[in-house]
């Protein structure tokens, strides 16, 4: 992947120990960023900050175990991000929870949860981070959304109603906070190898169907959407906002 | 720049549309990521005097095209391969514009305008696409625009033809995804340049699109570079078939 340059900037990921986001981390780190990541799985935190780089650039980083959906955890870490490195530039929502359940079989319960983990914890986030940001010189959001905010599958109708309304929540920010130099968009990655889409390489049938239905016929590796994140959080990307960055190999082409 | 200088070092690419406007400032920036870069353009005068300023002394060519022209274009296509080796990246940003509604604009001027933008657009995918088949890898960027997807009163040909870009651009992602080519389109807001001139000098309009405008601002044509360099870089690997709105926040609501 092409370095990009984010010294002296600080980035927040949110659910950055594993998958996208830990890739994602890593990719700050390697750009001089400062980075502090949270993550609601403990035990990722500690295997993360037991990574090379990571006790290497041990004073560019701060690990937080979290959860996202709870409004006490999110500003612990935001003032952690402030008290450690001054402000936040920039802030990655990664945190998100798989749902594949068919409608009729899905229980109040079950679609609470995939719309908390996955479009409560952007309110959250993005609100404080907001908070911190607009007193600064503004900054940049990415939230992480999905092809599936924009057309559905069937048997996903939780995870497709939580990321399209992740769509629609960064355009409102986006809108809302444009006089305040805070630019807001939404990264729609398509299939991606990561530990969400594990089960996927299980099942042969399932496998060959979301490559076929792919025009680049493959998944996407995290690199590859960490390119289009960094992109959306670098200073290159000052006239875009409210917008969806299609990251898909082509899917919603057709 | 913030992103590695260098990320297009070694790379070749044509860029249509290039002695004005955002056509310009993207071959600027390509050349400032280390490509070669082609510089074409239908306008001679303009031409030379963009390239004698900017791109002289380095390995940039450039060659007078009309786009619309296909025995032109295949001639650009072959000169470019001659002179620079190969053709990693195409950006077609050569667009024109008649601002008349649609009782006024008459037949004549609405084809010439979909024959620069949209047919233009299709000869050079197809006979730079045709190079790049051959060695099973490029990034083709074609200049949509926000028009593309949405309207606006008085510019019913310009609007077509951007509508008519970005359906082309996916159809060709589509056909060539398997081939290591990459298509996609670039959708910029109003940004200031010499076809927006009429535009940003009377305050009037000048205030009607900045208040459209979420950002409240007109873009610079400095702001598509990142777009591109990114499109034509390994960064976008997974990236093709899509518009990426370099917009302000135009299409947000």
């Amino acid at each position: 992947m092409v370095k990009f340059d984010f010294s002296g900037k600080t980035a927040v990921v949110i659910g950055g120990a594993s998958g996208i986001g830990l890739t994602l981390s890593e990719a700050f780190l390697k750009s001089s960023a400062n980075v502090v990541v949270g993550d609601l799985d403990g035990e990722a935190i500690q295997k993360t900050s037991k990574k090379k780089l990571f006790s290497k650039k041990k004073e560019k980083t701060a690990l937080f175990e979290m959860d996202a959906t709870v409004e006490t955890d999110v500003n612990s870490i935001m003032k952690l991000a402030v008290k450690k490195f001054g402000t936040i530039d920039v802030l990655v929502c990664c945190a998100g929870i798989a749902s594949r359940t068919e409608v009729l079989s899905l229980s109040k319960e079950h679609f609470e949860r995939v719309l908390k983990v996955n479009l409560t914890s952007v309110f959250l986030c993005s609100k404080e981070a907001a908070k911190i940001m607009e007193k600064a010189n503004g900054g940049s959001i990415i939230n992480i959304s999905s092809i599936l905010g924009s057309t559905a599958l069937p048997g996903r109708a939780a995870y497709c109603a939580s990321k399209g309304a992740v769509i629609q929540l960064s355009k409102a920010m986006a809108l809302e906070w444009a006089d305040k130099k805070i630019r807001v968009n939404s990264i729609c990655p398509g299939f991606t190898e990561t530990p969400l889409t594990a089960t996927h390489f299980e099942n042969k049938e399932v496998l060959k169907l979301i490559e076929d239905r792919t025009p680049l016929k493959r998944f996407a590796q995290p690199e590859e959407i960490v390119g289009g994140i960094m992109f959306l959080a670098s200073e290159q990307a000052s006239f875009i906002t409210g917008t969806s960055l299609f990251v898909d190999g082509g899917w919603t082409a057709w | 720049m913030i992103m590695n200088d260098n990320v297009l070092k070694n790379k070749t690419a044509v860029v249509t549309g290039a002695a004005s406007g955002l056509g310009l400032a993207i071959a600027r920036g390509l050349v400032d990521s280390g490509a070669n870069v082609a510089v074409v353009d239908a306008n001679e005068e303009n031409l030379k005097r963009v390239y004698d300023r900017y791109f002289q002394g380095k390995k940039n060519i450039r060659i007078l095209t009309d786009v619309s022209n296909e025995s032109q274009v295949d001639r650009m296509t072959e000169m470019v391969i001659r002179e620079l080796g190969s053709i990693d990246v195409l950006v077609c940003g050569a667009g024109i514009t008649v601002r008349k509604p649609t009782m006024e604009i008459n037949l004549e001027e609405f084809e010439k305008v979909i024959s620069v933008n949209l047919t233009g657009t299709f000869l050079c995918c197809k006979s730079v696409a045709r190079h790049m088949l051959g060695q099973g890898s490029g990034s083709i960027i074609n200049i949509a625009s926000i028009m593309g997807h949405v309207s606006f009163p008085g510019r019913p040909a310009y609007d077509a033809s951007k509508g008519g870009v970005v359906q082309l651009t996916k159809t060709m992602a589509l056909e060539w995804a398997e081939q290591g080519i990459r298509v996609n389109a670039l959708c910029p807001g109003f940004a200031k340049t010499e076809l927006t001139r009429k535009l940003w000098e009377s305050k009037e309009t000048l205030e009607l699109i900045t208040s459209l405008t979420p950002m409240k601002r007109m873009a610079e044509p400095e702001e598509m570079i990142g777009a591109v360099v990114f499109l034509a870089s390994d960064n976008s690997k997974f990236v093709t078939g899509s518009s990426l709105f370099v917009d302000g926040g135009w299409m947000a609501w």
